[in-house]
């Protein structure tokens, strides 16, 4: 099931290189290294996490990693920014922290 | 009554005396130059540490002002952030062994019941600790606030019960009569009072100057920084043994040339989850910057006893001048020689634990009643007294 909701127009990017990845448990499948958020784009996935404050959704705002909207959980460290951090294989992206300290 | 006070600097200090005068009935104005708490007490930590006080004046203050803390809420009817959980201090050498058991055992003797814990017992009371720590001190009677809550609503209660509080109001000078001081100018304005009470912190020596007085309170920066919401994991105040020798080491002429600026662990979460992780103590005028060195030294401090702090990110820095005096105790009272002129100012890095008691006590001393405790020991005239030859 690839990404429906990629633009095809470039010779090059039928070069890229699927890696299957995880959003909150379920396997999705994204380009190597390109950002986190776009690949979550890419699978029709907008909403990254609840809002603290409000309970309302927050995704990708800025794409430039100044407005800190796009944050979630990537592979046990929480709030790492989506949209500037490479996707490798079998990452795994969490929209709730699971991450806690002092807990062995 | 009608008895009028004048209280200038809109600190945690002077909020405080404001409150407490404004319950007795004066009638108060309180001039503040910017915002309240603008300045030192908005740029501090959380803790009400009295376990590193030594026992002794300050001590017995800090003791009155946790039974106010205690109550104050309630008192106040808002939510102070007030939290008395306890408070560690974290060693991490043979040597702040030798230095905190000593401390620790002239404390008991002053019957306070703080305890020493092995590495174990400071594990099992605190998640996350590294295995390279020692032991650490424990007392129940530690606690925590927001100063910022607390200035605003103890400005907010004085205004309630009839007090003035005016802010963005600058005192340029004192007004004086001979040896009266009959009230303060404030650009081109005269307000006169009965008395006047100066709780302006670092900036109190300015209006003392034109006085003749040369007041010993210098600024002592202290760096903070304040990570990203984390999940709660701390919920008592934490300091290291290195911040205790750095509060200790007194005056200008000795500083440790291993630590120059003076930097120790003290760390606690907000309400909001939030770190808040200090300190340090340095002079350097009134230089309210952050230094790279300085931020990451303490951060390195905290992921030191902290390890799982690495990965944990710093989101500002913000530093404060916190009022020193040569001798680490505030200056409270009245000034001899200047009938109406009260100082209380000085507390360096105590004010947020001593507020309560200090303006509780300042608002008596004022009005010319029995606080009821005896404040000679925070008297100017212990400096004056040294500097007559």
């Amino acid at each position: 099931m690839c990404a429906s909701y990629r633009l095809e127009f470039s010779e090059e990017s039928k070069n890229e290189k699927e890696v299957p990845f995880y959003f909150n448990g379920k396997q999705l499948i994204g380009n190597e290294y390109e950002p986190i958020a776009a690949a979550l784009l890419a699978n029709g996935i907008r909403a990254l996490r609840l809002c603290d404050t409000t309970g309302e959704y927050r995704g990708v705002f800025c794409g430039i990693g100044h407005c800190y909207e796009c944050r979630a959980e990537v592979d046990g460290i929480p709030n790492v920014r989506t949209c500037l951090t490479p996707l490798t294989e079998g990452t795994k992206v969490s929209s709730v922290p699971t991450w806690q300290i002092g807990v062995k | 009554m009608n008895y009028s006070v004048i209280v200038v600097g809109g600190g945690i200090i002077g909020t405080s005396t404001a409150y407490y005068l404004s319950k007795l009935g004066a009638d108060v104005t309180l001039l503040e130059g910017k915002d309240i708490a603008s300045g030192t007490s908005g740029s501090c930590d959380q803790a009400i540490m009295l376990q590193s006080k030594k026992p002794g004046p300050i001590l017995d203050l800090g003791i009155e002002s946790s039974k106010i803390y205690a109550e104050l809420e309630n008192e106040l009817v808002c939510d102070l952030e007030y939290k008395k959980e306890g408070g560690m201090i974290l060693i991490e050498t043979e040597e702040e062994m030798e230095m905190m058991s000593t401390l620790v055992a002239q404390q008991q003797e002053a019957g306070m019941d703080v305890k020493l814990l092995s590495k174990k017992e400071a594990q099992q009371r605190q998640p996350g600790l590294s295995e390279n720590i020692l032991g650490s001190t424990w007392w129940d009677h530690d606690a925590k606030v927001n100063p910022l809550n607390v200035s605003l609503n103890m400005a907010k209660a004085a205004e309630k019960l009839g007090a003035s509080i005016r802010l963005g109001v600058k005192v340029t000078s004192l007004i004086t009569e001979r040896n009266r001081v009959l009230g303060v100018e404030v650009s081109g304005e005269k307000l006169y009072a009965d008395a006047i009470i100066l709780a302006l912190g670092v900036w109190t020596p300015y209006l003392l100057k034109p006085l003749g007085i040369d007041l010993p309170i210098i600024p002592r920066r202290g760096q903070i920084l304040v990570t990203e919401k984390i999940p709660s994991f701390i919920h008592s105040t934490v300091l290291n043994a290195a911040y205790i020798a750095a509060k200790k080491g007194n005056g200008t002429d000795s500083i440790d040339p291993n630590n120059p600026a003076g930097v120790g662990l003290v760390i606690g979460q907000t309400y909001s989850g939030n770190l808040l992780i200090g300190g340090s103590r340095e002079f350097v005028g009134f230089d309210f910057r952050t230094t790279p060195e300085v931020i990451s030294a303490i951060g390195k401090g905290a992921v030191r006893v902290f390890p799982e702090l690495e990965n944990v990110r710093v989101l500002r820095t913000f530093a404060g001048l916190r009022p020193y005096t040569p001798d680490g105790m505030p200056i409270m009272g009245p000034v001899e020689g200047f009938s109406g002129l009260y100082l209380s100012a000085g507390h360096e890095g105590d004010g947020i634990a001593l507020a309560p008691a200090t303006g509780k006590v300042m608002a008596q001393v004022a009005c010319g009643l029995d606080p009821g405790f005896d404040i000679s020991h925070f008297s100017l005239n212990r400096f004056r007294k040294t500097s007559v030859v």
